[in-house]
C-alpha cells in the first residue's frame, strides 16, 4: 500500500462527519449538555482508554468482546467502549460524595460487528446517585426534556423494572446444577422474545415469565400484572413503575411513556427502573438507561445509581430540518486591499463587529 | 397516515416453506416472485427479498419492520432484535456428520462448514481443538476429497449426507423459520406488527 492510499481510504467505521451532519451531532451535545447543566449535572471529561478491567466492572456487554485492547508496559489496556463504567469509577475515586449528578458527552468505539457499518459512536448521559421514585423519575424528564427542546417528533418512552422479569425467573428456575445455564437460557429468550426459548429453560415452571412477553402496552398492562399472583419482587416491581406513572400522569406527561414488563435491554445489571426511548425515523433505539444499584459496588462503594446514555448520531439522524437556527446568522462581510493599512483597518472592523456579537467574514482582498 | 409495514422474506428454500402460510394470512405471493423482482405490495405490505443471511441485518436496523428467517442464521449471526414466533415450518437439523468408517484422527479435528461460529462454539464447548474450514456451499465434498474429517451442516432429510457417506454424529439444533421484528418498530408499531404477528400464529396453527 502507497501512503496516498492510506490518505484517501478511512479503515472502515472511521468516519468524518462534515457539514450539516456535524451541525446536527454537535446541536444535539450541546443542547443536551445545556439541559443537564440545568439540572444540576456537572460535566465528567473522561479518558478516552482506560484500564480493560475497569469496562469489565462497568458490567456492559460492550466489555469483553467488543472493546479494542490492547498492553501497554504489562497492563491490559481497552478504548472506551463505555461511559458507565468510566463515569462510576471517576464517582468513586476522584469525587466527593456529595456529587450526586454526572454528564459525560463524546465518542465510544467497538469493534465492528458483522456487516454493520461505523464502530464509533457519539453519546451524551447522565448518572444520578441517588435512590428513590423521584430521582427515576428526575432522569426521565431530563432526557425528555433533551428530546422536546430538540424537536424530535412522535418519541415513545417504553419503561419497564428489573425486578419483574427477573423475579419471575428466579421463581420459575428450579434448584439444580444446571440452574445457572437454565437462567442465561431463560434470559436470552426474554431479551430476543422468544416464548420457546423461555420455554426451553424453564420446562413446565415457564408459565407466568412466557406471559410476561404479552405485558406491553400502555399503564394498563401494570394494572394487568398487579392481579396476577406474582412474587414479592415482581409485585414491588409493579408497584414502583406505578408510583412512576402516577407522577408523569399528574404532570400530564403519560402519553409520552409506555410499559413493557419483559424488557431487559439485553443486559441482566439493571436492578430497577429500565428504559428504551424510540423514535419515527430511528430504526434502533435513540437512549436507554435505568438503575442499576450494584455498580458503584463493583468499584468499592456501594450506592444507588440511575442514569440513561442517548445515541447523538441516531438523534441527528431524524431532527426536523428547519431548525438549523445557528448557521446562517448575521455576516459583516469586510473587503479591502491587502496592504498593511488595509489589512489592519479591516481587521479593527472585524474585531469591533466580534465584540458587538456579531458573525463577521474575511474575505479575500477585492 | 403511517407507511405500509416493510417484511423482509428469504429467498430460496425458506421462501417456499413459508409461502402458504403467508397466503393463509393474507400476504399471497404470486408464484415465483422472489425471482423476478426484489420489492413488491403484497396484502398491504411492502415485501422485498433478501438472502436468508441478510434478513436479520435489514431488521436490525430497522429497513424492514420485521421478517422471517431460520434459526440456523440467527445463531449464526445473533442480532439485536425480538423472535418472538416460530412457523413451525422449514423444519431442518444442525448437525456434526462425519464419513462412515472413517476412524477419528489425531486432533485438530478439520471441519468443514458454511457456518463458522455454530462450529466454533460447538467445539469450543466441548473443548475439542478445530481446524475451520469456511466453504459456501456442498460441504459434502469436503469430506469426500479428504478435506475435512468432519461436517457441520443444516440438513432437511439426512438424505444427500448418507449418498456422499456421511453418518450423522451429533444434533445441535433444530432449526425453522422464525418471525423477526425489529426493535424500534416493536414500540413504535406495536398494533398493526401485532395484527401481523397473530395472523401468522393463527396461519401456523391451521397448517
Amino acid at each position: 500500500m502507497t501512503s496516498s492510499d492510506s490518505l484517501l481510504r478511512a479503515p472502515s467505521g472511521a468516519i468524518t462527519h462534515v457539514g450539516d451532519a456535524a451541525r446536527r451531532r454537535r446541536r444535539v451535545e450541546e443542547t443536551a449538555a445545556r439541559v443537564f447543566r440545568g439540572w444540576g449535572y456537572e460535566e465528567v471529561l473522561l479518558p478516552l482508554f482506560d484500564h480493560a478491567e475497569v469496562f469489565a466492572r462497568g458490567g456492559g456487554r460492550w466489555s469483553e468482546r467488543s472493546s479494542y485492547r490492547f498492553t501497554e508496559g504489562g497492563d491490559l489496556l481497552a478504548l472506551r467502549a463505555d461511559f458507565t463504567a468510566l463515569a462510576a469509577r471517576a464517582a468513586v475515586t476522584r469525587l466527593p460524595r456529595e456529587a450526586k449528578r454526572l454528564f459525560y458527552r463524546g465518542e465510544v468505539v467497538r469493534r465492528p460487528g458483522r456487516g454493520l457499518g461505523p464502530s464509533a459512536f457519539r453519546e451524551v448521559g447522565v448518572e444520578h446517585f441517588a435512590a428513590g421514585t423521584g430521582a427515576d423519575l428526575e432522569v426521565l424528564l431530563v432526557a425528555l426534556e433533551v428530546l422536546e427542546r430538540l424537536g424530535v417528533d412522535g418519541f415513545v418512552f417504553t419503561l419497564g423494572h428489573a425486578g419483574f422479569p427477573l423475579g419471575l425467573l428466579d421463581e420459575a428456575l428450579p434448584e439444580g446444577s444446571d440452574r445457572d445455564e437454565r437462567r442465561a437460557e431463560a434470559l436470552r429468550g426474554l431479551w430476543r422474545r422468544d416464548p420457546s426459548r423461555v420455554r426451553a429453560a424453564l420446562g413446565g415452571r415457564a408459565g407466568p415469565l412466557v406471559d410476561a412477553l404479552e405485558l406491553f402496552g400502555g399503564p394498563g398492562v401494570l394494572e394487568e400484572a398487579g392481579n396476577r399472583p406474582l412474587p414479592d419482587g415482581a409485585r414491588e416491581a409493579v408497584e414502583r413503575l406505578g408510583a412512576i406513572v402516577r407522577v408523569l400522569e399528574d404532570l400530564e406527561l403519560a402519553d409520552r411513556f409506555r410499559f413493557d414488563l419483559a424488557e431487559l435491554r439485553g443486559f441482566d445489571y439493571y436492578t430497577g427502573l429500565i428504559f428504551e426511548v424510540h423514535a419515527p425515523g430511528a430504526g434502533q433505539e435513540i437512549g436507554g438507561g435505568g438503575r442499576y444499584n450494584d455498580l458503584l459496588a463493583n468499584f468499592g462503594d456501594p450506592r444507588p445509581a440511575v442514569g440513561f446514555s442517548l445515541s447523538v448520531d441516531r438523534i441527528a439522524g431524524i431532527l426536523p430540518e428547519s431548525s438549523d437556527a445557528d448557521h446562517g446568522a448575521t455576516e459583516s462581510v469586510t473587503r479591502g486591499p491587502d496592504t498593511r493599512s488595509g489589512l489592519a483597518e479591516r481587521f479593527r472592523a472585524a474585531r469591533a463587529a466580534r465584540a458587538s456579537g456579531a458573525a463577521v467574514r474575511f474575505e479575500p482582498s477585492s | 397516515m403511517d407507511p405500509p409495514l416493510v417484511a423482509a422474506l428469504p429467498t430460496g428454500r425458506l421462501l417456499r416453506a413459508v409461502t402458504g402460510l403467508l397466503d393463509r394470512a393474507g400476504v399471497p405471493l404470486p408464484e415465483g416472485s422472489a425471482d423476478r423482482r426484489l420489492r413488491l405490495r403484497a396484502g398491504g405490505m411492502e415485501v422485498l427479498f433478501a438472502k436468508d443471511g441478510d434478513v436479520p441485518i435489514y431488521v436490525e436496523h430497522g429497513v424492514a419492520d420485521f421478517g422471517v428467517v431460520g434459526r440456523d442464521i440467527l445463531e449464526e449471526q445473533p442480532a439485536h432484535i425480538y423472535e418472538p414466533l416460530d412457523l413451525g415450518v422449514g423444519r431442518c437439523r444442525m448437525v456434526v456428520a462425519r464419513p462412515v468408517a472413517r476412524p477419528l484422527p489425531e486432533p485438530p479435528l478439520r471441519v468443514a462448514t458454511k457456518y463458522p461460529s455454530v462450529t466454533a462454539r460447538h467445539f469450543g464447548a466441548r473443548g475439542v481443538p478445530i481446524e475451520l474450514i469456511r466453504l459456501s456451499g456442498a460441504i459434502e465434498l469436503a469430506p469426500a476429497m479428504d478435506l475435512a474429517d468432519a461436517v457441520v451442516d443444516l440438513v432437511e432429510t439426512g438424505a444427500t449426507l448418507r449418498d456422499n457417506g456421511l453418518v450423522e454424529e451429533e444434533t445441535l439444533f433444530e432449526s425453522t423459520a422464525r418471525v423477526v421484528v425489529n426493535r424500534a418498530s416493536f414500540r413504535l408499531r406495536g398494533s398493526a406488527l401485532q395484527g401481523w404477528l397473530q395472523r401468522l400464529e393463527t396461519a401456523t396453527e391451521e397448517g
